[in-house]
């Protein structure tokens, strides 16, 4: 970063050179780019694009089972619109991935900041607390779900022993759902752990020792120095988690199975069940555009805020 | 020079050993290339438990009958199967043979992925099967041979029973007293799993035995469902007094077929309702202290109803090897691979299979007692509908809105029985 044209000569500069090549741009000199990018782009294409494109081709569909039947325009997305499960789904989509970002992302911080620092048994300590991150949703769901069973699971067992009665963690609506978001948590963490240890080792060295001889306290150290480096890592992460979050399924349907009650079903979830315990395949693909929408939506706000970002820095 | 070849004679020489070659080696059709067709199945041959030996040796023992076929196993969890058969069919390359649960079979059938087996098996015996060859017949075409009968049984811990002073019971009033003798928590005096996850299968067969042994029906003529009749509305009053006087634990909400299954083995549930094919999986773990019982009854006068299911086999309506996947279901139920299913604990589904001397002896005697409970208590549910996965979710919904928000069981069917029949348009 210290190397771009901008850390070099200004944002002012940076901004003439970039439309300077613009329009300088020729095939003969930016052909190769071309070249090189065509069949990353072709594959990204058959592998994303098609894949949504005929999603919604589907959704446009009556279906039976997994074959198209007569076009059926937009009365899919009508019937869902007055599905009043659907929008429940959404709401749960919204607490869950609300309620596992803003535990998830500022815990990966705190414990990025943590492994950043020279501690004893560094090694040791990072490959514990990536461990979550190498178990499979479907592994995690098990593994919790015994957890917390009542009858033989360890944690009742703690919590009998502090006094307290026993927990139904999966059984109660309101606490399944905050029962999946901890486990979702446990599961994710070391992802922005990860990011933000590799943005925190980006900040040079000499900045610390900058601030320190100016007297900076840890704080103030944080908030000048470390958070300006990590705030596109956090933006990036943020948006990144959040997509995820929205399209989990394994992980809740292996838990709760959306219940009690439909008090966990998210979108995700809900389009997994139309589309392959039902087998309303028009229907759960036209959740699964819903998703997209949502993911969209997110993704759209990541871009500009990042723009808004660049504007403010340069 | 003598003994040396012209090149021309080389060359004339070796294209002759090549006809040769070719004209003496075996046709393919003679057998020497076997056939391979796949079998899609939720057993992993060889796995450890007792139906994963069974179906290894059965399948060792196909490939010794019928070296012109070979099969190969293709493995997912049952719940997954349906799902896995659309798919494959949907990409052209379904199995040749699938395991398919007898109440997804409609909908496999609706959904076109499996071949009408009526040409295939005209000359089978029709009576040589202890559930009538109707059972998997739909719209007057056999679409599957059953792979055993799972009949519906009351499986318990004999220790727990007897510590608490509680009978074997025999009617649902009696597992209700026993289950609240026992209580809610460690070990759980009835196993119970309103649970939507695993297809809600658990409470799908304890609903579905509880209200034909009241003399219900699941379905009308018309294809409605009739689950909110009294019999339903009796079952269901049962499942709220089983939570209300702590005959269970609140964490049933959230139990499955597996979860109570899995209890029952470690010893913290004490009695439930299950399919017959795991009491050789309980046994396994609980050795003699598993027991199991024939449902219980609505009165001490009127014996319950089983409600038996069936893991059946089907061949894909794409299959480019149905001669071959028919002789390998012909193999798979019939009375040579019977005694490896009966050791791995299913009960096999022709009666002539019982003729073998090893269903006299002691290892088969929870079998053999298992088909008379099947025999004499097989009243079950009629033909399974395409959406009965659905009304296995309505059922589950409705029973964790009753226990959970306190509602009247016949609210709660109400509802579920109108969800259902809107959904199929009845």
């Amino acid at each position: 970063m210290l190397e771009s044209p901008v850390a070099r000569h200004g944002p002012g500069v940076a901004r003439i050179n970039v439309r300077t090549v613009a329009h300088e741009w020729t095939f003969e000199r930016h052909g190769f780019i071309v070249v090189f990018a065509l069949p990353a782009t072709l594959l990204v294409a058959a592998v994303y694009l098609y894949p949504i494109l005929y999603a919604f081709w589907v959704s446009l569909h009556q279906t039976q089972f997994l074959q198209l039947r007569q076009f059926a325009g937009s009365a899919n997305y009508l019937r869902l619109v007055q599905d009043p499960t659907v929008w429940r789904a959404t709401v749960n989509s919204v607490i869950y991935m609300m309620g596992s970002v803003i535990v998830t992302v500022p815990l990966g911080l705190g414990l990025a900041l943590m492994l950043n620092r020279p501690l004893p048994l560094m090694g040791a300590i990072r490959g514990i607390l990536i461990v979550p991150w190498v178990i499979s949703q479907a592994v995690a769901a098990l593994l919790w779900t015994w957890l917390l069973e009542p009858s033989m699971g360890p944690v009742n067992r703690l919590v009998e022993v502090m006094g307290h009665p026993k927990v139904f963690f999966l059984a109660d609506p309101v606490l399944a759902m905050f029962t999946v978001i901890v486990v979702n948590i446990w599961l994710s963490y070391p992802f922005p752990m990860i990011l933000f240890l590799a943005a925190l080792k980006g900040v040079p060295p000499e900045l610390y020792e900058a601030v320190q001889l100016d007297g900076a306290g840890r704080w103030a150290t944080f908030r000048h120095i470390v958070f300006p480096f990590l705030r596109p890592t956090m933006l990036s992460t943020v948006i990144l988690v959040s997509l995820l979050y929205l399209n989990m399924v394994a992980l809740i349907y292996i838990m709760t199975g959306g219940g009690p009650l439909s008090a966990t079903e998210t979108l995700a979830v809900q389009a997994f069940k139309r589309s392959f315990m039902e087998f309303r395949i028009g229907l759960g693909a036209t959740l699964g555009t819903l998703i997209l929408v949502l993911n969209a939506v997110f993704g759209v706000g990541y871009i500009r805020l990042l723009r808004q970002q660049d504007e403010t820095i340069y | 020079m003598a003994g040396k070849m012209t090149r021309r004679q080389f060359i004339g020489r070796g294209a002759g050993a090549v006809v040769l070659g070719a004209a003496m080696r075996p046709r393919a059709t003679g057998g020497a290339t076997p056939v391979t067709i796949t079998h899609l199945d939720f057993v992993t041959p060889n796995d450890g438990s007792p139906r994963g030996n069974a179906l290894a040796n059965n399948l060792k023992a196909f490939a010794e009958a019928h070296p012109d076929i070979k099969v190969e196993v293709q493995t997912i969890p049952s719940t997954e199967i349906p799902q896995q058969l659309l798919k494959s069919t949907a990409a052209g390359k379904p199995p040749d043979v699938t395991k398919v649960h007898l109440p997804d079979l409609s909908a496999q059938v609706d959904a076109g992925t499996v071949e009408a087996l009526d040409p295939f098996v005209s000359g089978w015996d029709k009576n040589d099967w202890l559930i009538g060859w109707d059972s998997t017949t739909i719209g007057g075409k056999k679409w599957a041979i059953p792979w055993d009968y799972r009949p519906t049984v009351l499986l318990y811990r004999k220790k727990i029973l007897s510590d608490r002073g509680v009978a074997v019971p025999t009617t649902w009033a009696e597992v209700l007293a026993g289950a609240v003798k026992i209580g809610s928590d460690n070990p759980i005096g009835f196993g119970i799993g309103l649970s939507q996850s695993q297809n809600a299968d658990s409470l799908a067969e304890l609903f579905s035995c509880g209200m034909i042994s009241a003399g219900g029906v699941m379905f009308n003529p018309n294809g409605s469902t009739a689950i909110n009749s009294e019999a339903g509305v009796m079952t269901f009053q049962w499942i709220a007094e089983l939570f209300s006087k702590g005959g269970t634990s609140k964490a049933a909400v959230n139990h499955t077929y597996f979860t109570i299954a899995d209890g029952l083995a470690a010893n913290t549930i004490a009695m439930t309702l299950l399919g017959s094919q795991r009491v050789a999986a309980v046994a396994a773990t609980a050795k003699d202290d598993a027991g199991f019982a024939p449902p219980p009854g609505w009165s001490a006068s009127k014996p319950g109803q089983s409600n038996p299911l069936s893991q059946t086999l089907v061949v894909s309506k794409r299959s480019k090897h149905k001669e071959e996947a028919i002789r390998f279901i012909e193999f798979m139920t019939g009375p040579r691979a019977a005694v490896e299913l009966a050791r791995g604990g299913e009960v096999p589904p022709r009666k002539s299979s019982y003729n073998d001397p090893f269903f006299a002896t002691p290892p088969a005697a929870n079998v053999s007692r298992l088909k008379e409970i099947l025999l004499q208590r097989g009243g079950h549910v009629s033909a399974y509908p395409p959406k009965y996965w659905d009304l296995k979710q309505a059922i589950a919904g409705a029973a964790q809105s009753m226990v959970l928000q306190k509602r009247t069981p016949k609210e709660v069917l109400d509802e579920a029985a109108k969800k259902y029949n809107v959904l199929i348009g009845a």
